[in-house]
C-alpha cells in the first residue's frame, strides 16, 4: 500500500480510538481531546513522513494550540 | 482533472467544522466535539495531501531520454564491461565503462579525469559518462545512516520510484532489497552495462554516501522485490582487477 494512504488510514484510526475511549472513561475536557489529536498527528507524520504540497499549517496551527493548553495548566500549577 | 484529494479532504474538513460547531454550541458535547476537531485535522491532512505517487511523468520522460542516448553510445563503442560508478570531487558520480584493459590506471585516476569522456592511459581504454541521476547530496559523515537516508531521500522521496528500502551491509559488500520498484527502461545494453535504473540510482547514492567506487555485481528480480548486490571499491583498485 503506498504510504501516504497509509498514513490517513492510520491517522483516521488512532484518532477514532483515541476519542472513542477518551468519551468512555467520561473525559470532558476539551484540551484533553485536542492534546491528544495533535500528539498523534505528530506522531504519524513523523513516521510516515508524508509529502505535503504546501507547508503543513495544520502541524504549525495545532502547535500553538497545544502550547496554549500547556501554558494555561502552567499558570494553574503556579497561580493556583 | 478534479483532484480528488483536496475534494475530499475539504468535505470531510467542513462536515468535521459543522459537527464540532454543532455538538458544542448546539448539544454541549464535549467527545463529539473532539471527534468533529478530529475529522477536520483528518480532512486537512487528506487535502494536503498530493494525490499523484506514481512518478511524475515529465521527470521520468526526462530520464529515459537520458538512458536512450547512453544506450546509443554504449552500442556505438561496443562496451560490454560493467560499469564502475565513481564519485568525484565535485559532488557528481561518473559511470566509468573499460573498453580495453591494458596499463594499470587506478580509479584514483579516472575520478580526477572527470571532464573528459574518453579516458585512455597507455592500452587502457574506457569512457566515463554521467549517468541519470537526481538529488544527490554528500554526507557530512560516512555512515551507514547516510546510505539508507540517500536511498530514502532518491528513490523514495524525490523520484517516488520504490515503496520502501532495505540494506545489509558487510565489509566491502552491500545489499540492496528494493520493494516494489515502480519504473524500469527497456534499454538491453544499458541494463547490463549500468545495470536497471534503480540499480543505477542506488550505486550513484552509495558511491556519493560512501564516497567510494561501487559496482553492481548481481542483480535479481523476484515477484515484487529487485535485490541488488553491490560492491565497494577501493581507490587503488584498477577496472581490471575491481
Amino acid at each position: 500500500m503506498d504510504r501516504h494512504t497509509l498514513y490517513l488510514i492510520t491517522l483516521a484510526t488512532l484518532i477514532t480510538i483515541a476519542t472513542s475511549t477518551l468519551a468512555a472513561l467520561n473525559e470532558y475536557r476539551l484540551d484533553v481531546y485536542i492534546s491528544i489529536i495533535t500528539l498523534i498527528y505528530f506522531t504519524t507524520s513523523a513516521i510516515f513522513r508524508p509529502k505535503k504540497r504546501t507547508k503543513d499549517f495544520l502541524a504549525l496551527a495545532l502547535l500553538i494550540i497545544f502550547s496554549y493548553f500547556v501554558a494555561l495548566r502552567i499558570i494553574e500549577i503556579l497561580y493556583p | 482533472m478534479p483532484d480528488t484529494n483536496l475534494t475530499a479532504g475539504i468535505g470531510l474538513s467542513t462536515f468535521g467544522t459543522i459537527l464540532a460547531l454543532g455538538s458544542y454550541i448546539l448539544l454541549q458535547n464535549i467527545p463529539l466535539t473532539a471527534m468533529g476537531i478530529g475529522i477536520i485535522v483528518i480532512g486537512i491532512a487528506w487535502a494536503l495531501t498530493p494525490p499523484n505517487p506514481t512518478p511524475k511523468k515529465a521527470l521520468l520522460d526526462l530520464v529515459k531520454t537520458s538512458c536512450s542516448n547512453i544506450e546509443a553510445l554504449l552500442e556505438a563503442t561496443g562496451a560490454t564491461n560493467k560499469a564502475i560508478y565513481i564519485p568525484t570531487k565535485d559532488n557528481q558520480v561518473i559511470a566509468y565503462i573499460p573498453l580495453k584493459n591494458g596499463d594499470n590506471i587506478t580509479l584514483q585516476t579516472i575520478a580526477e579525469n572527470n571532464s573528459k569522456i574518453l579516458i585512455k592511459q597507455g592500452k587502457t581504454l574506457g569512457i566515463a559518462i554521467i549517468p541519470p541521476n537526481t538529488g544527490l547530496k554528500t554526507p557530512n559523515t560516512e555512515t551507514e545512516l547516510n546510505i539508507d537516508t540517500q536511498l530514502d531521500n532518491i528513490l523514495i522521496e524525490t523520484l517516488e520510484i520504490a515503496e520502501n528500502i532495505k540494506t545489509a551491509k558487510s565489509e566491502n559488500t552491500i545489499i540492496v532489497q528494493i520493494h516494489k520498484p515502480k519504473i524500469d527502461i527497456d534499454y538491453p545494453r544499458f541494463k547490463i552495462i549500468m545495470g536497471s535504473l534503480p540499480s543505477s540510482l542506488t550505486a550513484q547514492a552509495i558511491a556519493t554516501a560512501t564516497s567510494r567506487p561501487v559496482k553492481i555485481i548481481q542483480e535479481k528480480n523476484t515477484k515484487n522485490t529487485l535485490t541488488i548486490q553491490l560492491k565497494l571499491l577501493n581507490w587503488t583498485d584498477t577496472p581490471s582487477t575491481s
